[in-house]
C-alpha cells in the first residue's frame, strides 16, 4: 500500500486500530512512539522491530496503565509490526493513524492521546484458523481417510478371499496382518503424499491443507531448483552407477578368479558393511573436511579440500564416498552372478588359449548380464533416491549462487531427495515438498516398470532370443530426433538452457534444422542419412559436453548428453549402420583411400611392435608409479621442481624400458634414488607413503624376475621365491581398497582416545591417550539412555517384523491363492518407494495420530522396512522344508496354525534369526525416520544422538571427540555380532541377488 | 607327442590324490585312465591340462618340461563330462571363438587368423564332425550327443597337441553312447593325435583304449593293453575291476595233506591245482576264476584231474535274454556263474560246477597274483 504523510502535521507516534466485524467495535491495538533516545536491543524477535542503518533491533515496550506503547527511535529506517491477539476465523480491519501522545507520570505511567488522523485503512480480512484448530482439523481428516483406506482394503481383501477355493481361505488370514501393515504404512502414505501435492499447506503458518490444483507444480517449475537438483541427481546417479558397477565387477572378478583364500578376501572386503552408514559417512567427513578444511586428508596430501567452497571437488568426493560405501553389497551381487557361471566354462577358456580380456568380454559379461540387469535397475532406483551421503557428508553444500532465491537455496551436491527434505524440514512447505516427492515417485515408477518388464523375461540361464524388429526402432529414432529438434528450437527461442546449446544461438538453430532433416530422411528410408545423422549427433554431443566443462557446474549441463547416449545405444542395437551399403562412387573412393591409409598405419605399427620387448607387470608398476608422482606434482601445493625432475626421469625410464630389457637393472638403482628423494624432499607424507609402497612392490617384482632368470642366486632371494609371496596387481589393488575403507575409521578411533577436540592425527597412536571423551559421554551426555532407546526400538521393530512375515511367508510358501505372484511383486515394488518419498506423509500421519515423539511410532515405521527381504528369505527357507511334513501334520488333525507353530517354526530357526537380525540392524542404524519422528533429546536413538554431537556441515562447534567415542562404542558390539554371525548374515544378504526371480 | 609323468604327486591338504605316479604315453596312442571314483584319474588329467599344479614331480611333453606352464601355453584340448559350450553363442560362434581370439604382437595386437581362414576351418570341422545342420543353433537346442560333438569340434579346430577327455560320455544316454564311442575312435584314427581318456566304465575302457592305465587310490595298479589286463591281472583289484562280472574268489588254506577252502568243509580235489599251489609255495591265499569259465558238471562224464569240482546251492537267478546269471553259494562264499543253457534252475537246487585249472588264477594273501 502506498500512502504519504503530510509534512506539516506534527506527530510523535503511530496509532494502530483494529476493527472487528463480529463485535462491530474499533479498539486501539497499540501505539508506536518515536523517541529521541532509545537503548538498542540487538535482538530481532519481537512483536515490534525496527531497522537502523540496516540492522535489526527490538522495540522497547513501555508499560502504561491504559495502552500498549512501543518505543522506536525517530531516525529508524523502517518499522515492522506483528499484530497479535486476533481471534481465529474472524474478520478484521486494520487502521493506521498518526497521533500525538503524552505520558502522564505516575506509579504506572498512563497515556493521553491529543490528536489523531487516519492515514491508512486496510480492507476487511479473515484470520486463519488457529494452530490447535488446524491440527484438530487435520487429525479428523487423517482418521477419516485412514478409516476409508482400511474399509477399502478390507472390502477388496474379503472380495478376493471369497472368490478363492475354501482350502486357501486360511492363507488369507495368514497374509492379512502383513498386507494390512503395508497398506497402512506404505500404500496410504504414497496416496496421501500424492493428495498433499495438490494442496497449499505450510506447517509453520498453521494452515489446514487447501486444495490448489496444480499451483505447487507451477511454483516448482518457475524456480530453478527443480532443474538443478534433477540434473545433479541424474549426473550423480550416472557417475555412481558407473563406478559402482566397475568397482563391484572388478573386485568380484578378482575374488572369484584371481586369488586364493577367497573367503578371507571376501570377508575383509565385507567387514565395513557391519559399520553403520552414518558413522562411516561422518568419519569420511572428518577425514576429508574436518573443521572447515583442517583435516587429515589435507595434511597428508597437501591439498586444500573444503566442502563449503569447492563444488567439483565436493561432488567428486561425495560420489567417491557413496561408491566406497556400497562396495560390499555390489560385490556380493556380482559374486552371486559370477558363481552361477559353470566352472568348466572358465577352465575351457583357459585351455582354449583365450586371453583374459576376451574372456571377460565374451564369456563373463554376457553370462552375468541376464542376472545383473534387473539388479542394475534396482541400483539405479537406489542411486536416484540416495539420501545419506548427500545429507550427512555435505548437506548439499557448496551452495550455488544461481540456485538461490526466496523459494530456497540449492547446493552443488543437493540431490532430489535432500532438497525435498530441506523443503519439508527447514521450510516446512508440506505441499511443495509433497509435489517434489510426487515427481520423484513418478521417475521411480518409470524405473520400476522397466524392472518389472526385465525381471519377467529373466532366466537364471541364457536363452536364445528371437531377432528384433528393425523397422520399429527406426521409427523410434526418427521420433526422438524430431522431438529433439523441436526441443532445440523452443529452447533456443525461449532461452531455456537445459535443452539447447548455450554457446551460440546460430549453432543451436543449425543443429535443430539438421536434426529435423535427418528425421525426415530416416522416415523416407534414405539409408545414407544414418551416417550424416550419427555425425550430427556426435557434434551435438561434443558441443554439449564442451560447454558443460567450460561453464560453471550444472548451470551449463545439457540433457542432450543423455539423449545422444540413448540414440547411440538404439543405433548400435539396431545394426543399421552395418547393413547400409554406400552406392555412390566418390564415397567408395574415399573409403578405399581410408582403408589404404589404415593399412599403412597398421603395418608401420606392426614394424614398431617387433621392436618392443615383452610387456609385463614391470611396465604397469612403473606406469602406476609415474601416475602417482604426476598426481602429487599436480595436487600437492608444497611440491617443487625436483619432483618434476624425478617424474621426467621416470618417464624416460619407462620409454626406454619398452625397447630394451637390460634397463630393468638400472630401474633398481633408480628406485633407490627415488627413496632418497622421498626422504629428503619436504612434501606431504601421504604421497610419500604411496610412492614408497609402489616402489617396494616394483622392487619385489624385479627381485623375483631376476631369480627366474637366474641372474644371481643367494639364500635370501631363494627364500623369497619359496615363500608364497606373489607380487600381483590384484593383491595390491585389493589391499588398497581395504586400507582406504579403514583409514577414516582409524581416524575416528584416534579422535576418540585423544584429549580435547583435536581431529587431525599427528602420530599413529594418540600421544596422550585418555578416556576423557568416554567419561563425558556417560556423565554429561547420558549416552546409556540412547543405548536403551535404540535397544527398545530395534527389538520392538524386529519382533513385529518377524511376526508379520512368518505368517505371510507361510501362506506364500504353502498355499496357491489368487493373485499370489502379483502380491509378492507388489510387496517388492513398495520397497522401492521408501525413504524421502514417503517421509512427509508418514510424518503427518504420525503427527495426526499423536504418535510423533513416541517409541511406538518409530517401531511401527521401521517394522515394515525390511518386510520384503524378510518375506523372501523366510519363504525361501520354508520352501526348502519338505511340504510332506506339514501335510502329514494336517492329516493327523492339527490346524494350520498349530502346524506352523509346532512343525515349521522349530525347523526354520536360522532363517528367522537372520530376518530378526536384519531388521534389528536396520533399525539400530536407521537415521532418517528416527531423525524426523523423534523430537525430545532423551528419546533420541543412537544415530540421532551421534549426529547431534557434530551437526551438519555448517555447524560451528562440532564435538568430534564425543562423536568419535560414541562411534567406537556403537561399532564394537556390531563388529562382534558380525564376526560371530558372518555366515548367516552373508547368506541372507547374498540372497538379495535372487530377488529378481520373483 | 609323447607324454611322460615323473613321480607326480598331488596333495589336497593332508589327503593324497596322486602318489608318485610315473608313466610314459607314446605318441599317437589312445590311453584310457580307468579307476573307481576318488582314485585320482581326473586329477591326473587336470595336471596334464595345467588346470592344477602338482605338489611335486614333473609332466613332460616330448622331453619338454611343462609342469609350471599355464594351460594357455600348453596347447592341449580338454573335453568335459558335461560338455560346457558357451550358452550364449551359436554352434558356429562356439567353434570360431578360440580362433578369433588368437592374437600376436606385444603392444599393437593382431589376429592370427583372418575371418576368411576361420570360415574355412569352421566349415571343414562342421563337415568332418557331420554337424552342418546345427550350424546356427544354440547349445540348448541340441541333444547331449550333438553338444558333445560340438564340444569336441571346438577343440579339433584349434589343432592342439594333445586331446584330453574327462568322462565325456557319462552324461549321454545309453543308446547314443555306443555310437559316440565308435565316433571318437574314428576321430582318433583321423587326427592321429595323442589322446588321454578318463573313465570309470571298464566297458568303455576295454573297447576304446590302446593302453589302459588302472588307478587305485592315487597309484597305478596296472598298465597295459586291454587283453593284458583282462587275461593277466596283476592284483586282485585289477581282476575284480576288469570284466563284465567281477572275478570269483575262494580263499584256501593248506592243512596237513589237503588243501581246503577256508572256513568250509570243501576240499580242493584236483591234483593239478594242488600241485600248482605246492609249487608256488603258498600256505594261504585265494584261487580265482571268471564267471564265464565255470561249467556245469555232467554226471555222465568222468571228472578229469585238471578240473576243480565245487558243490553249491543256487540262491538267486537273474535272466538276461538268453543268458542266465546264477548266484551260487558254497557255505559262506558266493560265486557268480554265467551260462547260456536253456535248462531251468530253481532256487535251492543243488548244483555241481567245474572249472578248468588253466583258467584259475592264484593270489597270495596280500592280493598279488602269483604264477
Amino acid at each position: 500500500m502506498n500512502w504519504s504523510l503530510q509534512t506539516d502535521v506534527n506527530y510523535n507516534s503511530f496509532q494502530i486500530n483494529l476493527y472487528s466485524a463480529k463485535t462491530n467495535q474499533t479498539t486501539i491495538w497499540s501505539f508506536i512512539s518515536l523517541n529521541h533516545f532509545s537503548a538498542n536491543f540487538e535482538e530481532d524477535f519481537s512483536i515490534v522491530n525496527y531497522t537502523l542503518s540496516s540492522e535489526n533491533f527490538r522495540a522497547e515496550k513501555i508499560p502504561t496503565s491504559n495502552f500498549t506503547v512501543y518505543s522506536v527511535p525517530y531516525n529508524a529506517e523502517s518499522v515492522q509490526v506483528k499484530v497479535t491477539g486476533l481471534i481465529p476465523e474472524e474478520s478484521y480491519l486494520l487502521e493506521i493513524s498518526i497521533s500525538n501522545i503524552t505520558f502522564v507520570e505516575g506509579i504506572v505511567p498512563s497515556v493521553i492521546v491529543s490528536s489523531s488522523s487516519i492515514i491508512w485503512k486496510s480492507s476487511l480480512f479473515q484470520t486463519l484458523s488457529s494452530l490447535q484448530q488446524a491440527s484438530v482439523h487435520s487429525r479428523t481428516a487423517t482418521v477419516v481417510s485412514l478409516l476409508i483406506i482400511i474399509l477399502v482394503f478390507l472390502i477388496l481383501f474379503a472380495f478376493i478371499a471369497k472368490k478363492d477355493i475354501p482350502f486357501n481361505k486360511i492363507a488369507y488370514i495368514f497374509i492379512f496382518p502383513a498386507l494390512f501393515a503395508l497398506a497402512l504404512l506404505e500404500v496410504y502414505p504414497i496416496l496421501y503424499g500424492f493428495v498433499l501435492s495438490f494442496t497449499s499447506y505450510n506447517l509453520q503458518r498453521g494452515e489446514t491443507p487447501i486444495f490448489n490444483a496444480f499451483e505447487n507444480y507451477a511454483y516448482i517449475s518457475q524456480n530453478p531448483h527443480l532443474s538443478i537438483t534433477l540434473t545433479t541427481t541424474l549426473v550423480w546417479s550416472t557417475v555412481i552407477i558407473f563406478f559402482k558397477l566397475l568397482s563391484g565387477f572388478l573386485i568380484a572378478y578378482f575374488i572369484q578368479y584371481k586369488v586364493k583364500r577367497k573367503k578371507v578376501w571376501y570377508l575383509s572386503i565385507y567387514i565395513p558393511w557391519a559399520i553403520p552408514a552414518y558413522i562411516k559417512i561422518l568419519s569420511w567427513r572428518s577425514f576429508f573436511h574436518g573443521n572447515a578444511g583442517h583435516s587429515l586428508f589435507n595434511l597428508l596430501f597437501g591439498t586444500s579440500v573444503n566442502f563449503v567452497s569447492q563444488p567439483y571437488v565436493t561432488f567428486f568426493i561425495a560420489s567417491f564416498v557413496e561408491v566406497i560405501d556400497s562396495i560390499p553389497l555390489i560385490t556380493t551381487l556380482f559374486l552371486g552372478a559370477m558363481s552361477s557361471i559353470p566352472k568348466e566354462l572358465m577352465d575351457i577358456a583357459e585351455v582354449d588359449q583365450i586371453n583374459e580380456r576376451s574372456r571377460i568380454r565374451h564369456i563373463v559379461l554376457p553370462l552375468i548380464k541376464p542376472v545383473m540387469l534387473p539388479a542394475l535397475i534396482l541400483e539405479i532406483i537406489k542411486a536416484f533416491g540416495s539420501f545419506n551421503v548427500a545429507y550427512l557428508l555435505t548437506r548439499g553444500y557448496p551452495l550455488l549462487p544461481y540456485g538461490t532465491n526466496e523459494a530456497g537455496v540449492v547446493g552443488a551436491t543437493d540431490l532430489f531427495s535432500t532438497f525435498t527434505f530441506y523443503m519439508f524440514y527447514q521450510r516446512r512447505e508440506v505441499g511443495i515438498s509433497a509435489a517434489y516427492s510426487t515427481i520423484m515417485s513418478l521417475l521411480t515408477l518409470f524405473f520400476v516398470l522397466i524392472w518389472i518388464k526385465m525381471s519377467k523375461g529373466t532366466q537364471s540361464t541364457f536363452r536364445p532370443r528371437k531377432s528384433k524388429q528393425k523397422k520399429k526402432n527406426q521409427l523410434i529414432v526418427a521420433f526422438v530426433l524430431f522431438s529433439q529438434s523441436i526441443g532445440y528450437f523452443l529452447a533456443t527461442t525461449y532461452n531455456f538452457r537445459y535443452f539447447g546449446i548455450y554457446w551460440n544461438k546460430t549453432i543451436s538453430y543449425t543443429i535443430a534444422v539438421s536434426l529435423l532433416i535427418c528425421a525426415i530422411l530416416i522416415v523416407s528410408k534414405k539409408n545414407r542419412s544414418w551416417k550424416i545423422f550419427s555425425i550430427i549427433i556426435a557434434l551435438d554431443l561434443i558441443l554439449s559436453l564442451s560447454q558443460f566443462f567450460f561453464y560453471q557446474m550444472w548451470f551449463a549441463f545439457n540433457w542432450n548428453i543423455f539423449i545422444s547416449g540413448v540414440i547411440f545405444y538404439v543405433i548400435k542395437n539396431n545394426n543399421v549402420l552395418n547393413d547400409t551399403k554406400i552406392g555412390s562412387k566418390s564415397i567408395s573412393k574415399i573409403k578405399g583411400w581410408i582403408t589404404k591409409v589404415r593399412r599403412q598405419i597398421l603395418s608401420s605399427l606392426n614394424r614398431l611392435d617387433e621392436k618392443f620387448v615383452e610387456i609385463n607387470r614391470f611396465h604397469s608398476f612403473l606406469g602406476l608409479e609415474i601416475f602417482v608422482v604426476l598426481l602429487s606434482c599436480l595436487l600437492d601445493s608444497t611440491s617443487d621442481w625436483i619432483l618434476w625432475l624425478i617424474l621426467s626421469i621416470l618417464v624416460i625410464n619407462l620409454i626406454i624400458s619398452l625397447f630394451i630389457t637390460q634397463i630393468k637393472t638400472f630401474s633398481f638403482v633408480l628406485q633407490v634414488g627415488l627413496w632418497i628423494a622421498l626422504l629428503i624432499l619436504p612434501y606431504s607424507l601421504g604421497w610419500k607413503i604411496i610412492e614408497l609402497l609402489i616402489s617396494v612392490m616394483l622392487i619385489l617384482y624385479l627381485l623375483k624376475h631376476f631369480i627366474t632368470e637366474k641372474r644371481f642366486v643367494n639364500r635370501f632371494v631363494n627364500y623369497l621365491n619359496r615363500s608364497t609371496l606373489k607380487v600381483s596387481f590384484t593383491h595390491f589393488l585389493m589391499i588398497g581398497i581395504i586400507i582406504v575403507s579403514i583409514i577414516p575409521l582409524w581416524n575416528v578411533v584416534w579422535i576418540a582416545f585423544s584429549s580435547g577436540n583435536k581431529i587431525v592425527p599427528d602420530s599413529f597412536f594418540p600421544s596422550n591417550p585418555t578416556f576423557e571423551n568416554f567419561k563425558l559421554l556417560f556423565t554429561e551426555e547420558k549416552i546409556y539412555l540412547n543405548f536403551g532407546n535404540s535397544l527398545i526400538i530395534s527389538l520392538g521393530s524386529a519382533i513385529l517384523c518377524v511376526v508379520l512375515t512368518i505368517l505371510a511367508a507361510y501362506a506364500f510358501s504353502r498355499y496357491d491363492f489368487k493373485l499370489k505372484s502379483e502380491i509378492m511383486v507388489g510387496v517388492f515394488i513398495l520397497k522401492m518407494f521408501t525413504g524421502v518419498l514417503t517421509l512427509i506423509p508418514l510424518y503427518l500421519i504420525m503427527f495426526n495420530l499423536g504418535l510423533i515423539d513416541t517409541y511406538l511410532g518409530v517401531i511401527i515405521a521401521y517394522s515394515t522396512h525390511t518386510i520384503p527381504i524378510a518375506l523372501w528369505l523366510i519363504k525361501g527357507y520354508f520352501d526348502s522344508i519338505p511340504k510332506e511334513l506339514d501335510e502329514s501334520s494336517q492329516l493327523i488333525g492339527n490346524s494350520s496354525f498349530f502346524t506352523l507353530r509346532k512343525v515349521i517354526l522349530p525347523l526354520a530357526g536360522p532363517a528367522i534369526a537372520v530376518v530378526f537380525l536384519l531388521n534389528f540392524i536396520a533399525t539400530w542404524n536407521g537415521f532418517l525416520l528416527a531423525f524426523v519422528l523423534l523430537q525430545s533429546t532423551f528419546k533420541y536413538t543412537l544415530p540421532i544422538k551421534l549426529y547431534s554431537f557434530i551437526g551438519s556441515i555448517e555447524s560451528s562447534t562440532p564435538l568430534w571427540g564425543l562423536f568419535a567415542a560414541a562411534s567406537v562404542l556403537v561399532i564394537i558390539p556390531l563388529l562382534i555380532l558380525f564376526i560371530f554371525l558372518r555366515n548367516y548374515l552373508l547368506k541372507g544378504l547374498g540372497s538379495q541377488a535372487q530377488i529378481r526371480e520373483v | 607327442m609323447k607324454i611322460s609323468f615323473e613321480k607326480l604327486e598331488k596333495k589336497y591338504g593332508t589327503s593324497t590324490a596322486l602318489n608318485k605316479v610315473s608313466a610314459v604315453l607314446l605318441d599317437g596312442s589312445f590311453t584310457v585312465i580307468l579307476g573307481p571314483s576318488g582314485s585320482g584319474k581326473t586329477t591326473l588329467l587336470r595336471l596334464v591340462a595345467g588346470l592344477t599344479y602338482p605338489t611335486s614331480g614333473k609332466v613332460l611333453f616330448d622331453n619338454e618340461d611343462i609342469t609350471n606352464k599355464p594351460p594357455r601355453d600348453r596347447n592341449v584340448a580338454l573335453v568335459f563330462q558335461n560338455f560346457p559350450l558357451f550358452p550364449h553363442m551359436t554352434v558356429e560362434e562356439n567353434l570360431r571363438f578360440s580362433l578369433e581370439n588368437q592374437k600376436f604382437g606385444k603392444v599393437f595386437k593382431k589376429r592370427v587368423y583372418s575371418n576368411k581362414v576361420v570360415d574355412e576351418k569352421v566349415n571343414e570341422v562342421l563337415d568332418m564332425l557331420q554337424i552342418e545342420e546345427h550350424k546356427y543353433k544354440y547349445p540348448n537346442q541340441m541333444s547331449g550327443g550333438e553338444q558333445q560333438r560340438v564340444a569336441i569340434g571346438r577343440e579339433v579346430i584349434r589343432d592342439p597337441r594333445v586331446f584330453l577327455f574327462d568322462e565325456p560320455l557319462s552324461n549321454i544316454d545309453a543308446r547314443l553312447r555306443y555310437e559316440m564311442r565308435t565316433w571318437i575312435r574314428k576321430i582318433h584314427k583321423m587326427l592321429k593325435k595323442t589322446m588321454i581318456y578318463v573313465t570309470h566304465d571298464q566297458n568303455e575302457a576295454m573297447t576304446l583304449g590302446d593302453i589302459i592305465v588302472l588307478l587305485k587310490e592315487g597309484e597305478i595298479e596296472q598298465m597295459g593293453k586291454p587283453e593284458e589286463l583282462y587275461f593277466n591281472p596283476k592284483t586282485k583289484f585289477v581282476a575284480t575291476f576288469i570284466g563284465n562280472y567281477p572275478m570269483n574268489f575262494l580263499p584256501f588254506e593248506v592243512k596237513q595233506n589237503e588243501i581246503c577252502i577256508s572256513g568250509t568243509s570243501n576240499v580242493i580235489n584236483s591234483d593239478k591245482i594242488c600241485e600248482k599251489i605246492e609249487n608256488l609255495n603258498l600256505k594261504k591265499g585265494e584261487i580265482a576264476f571268471r564267471a564265464e569259465s565255470i561249467r556245469e558238471f555232467d554226471k555222465d562224464k568222468l571228472l578229469e584231474e585238471s578240473m576243480l569240482l565245487l558243490k553249491c546251492k543256487v540262491t538267486d537267478i537273474e535272466k538276461l535274454l538268453e543268458l542266465q546269471i546264477l548266484t551260487l553259494n558254497i557255505e559262506k562264499f558266493n560265486l557268480i556263474y554265467v551260462t547260456k543253457t536253456k535248462k531251468e534252475f530253481n532256487i535251492n537246487d543243488n548244483i555241481s560246477v567245474i572249472i578248468h585249472s588253466d583258467e584259475i588264477y592264484y593270489f597270495n594273501s596280500e592280493g598279488v597274483r602269483v604264477k
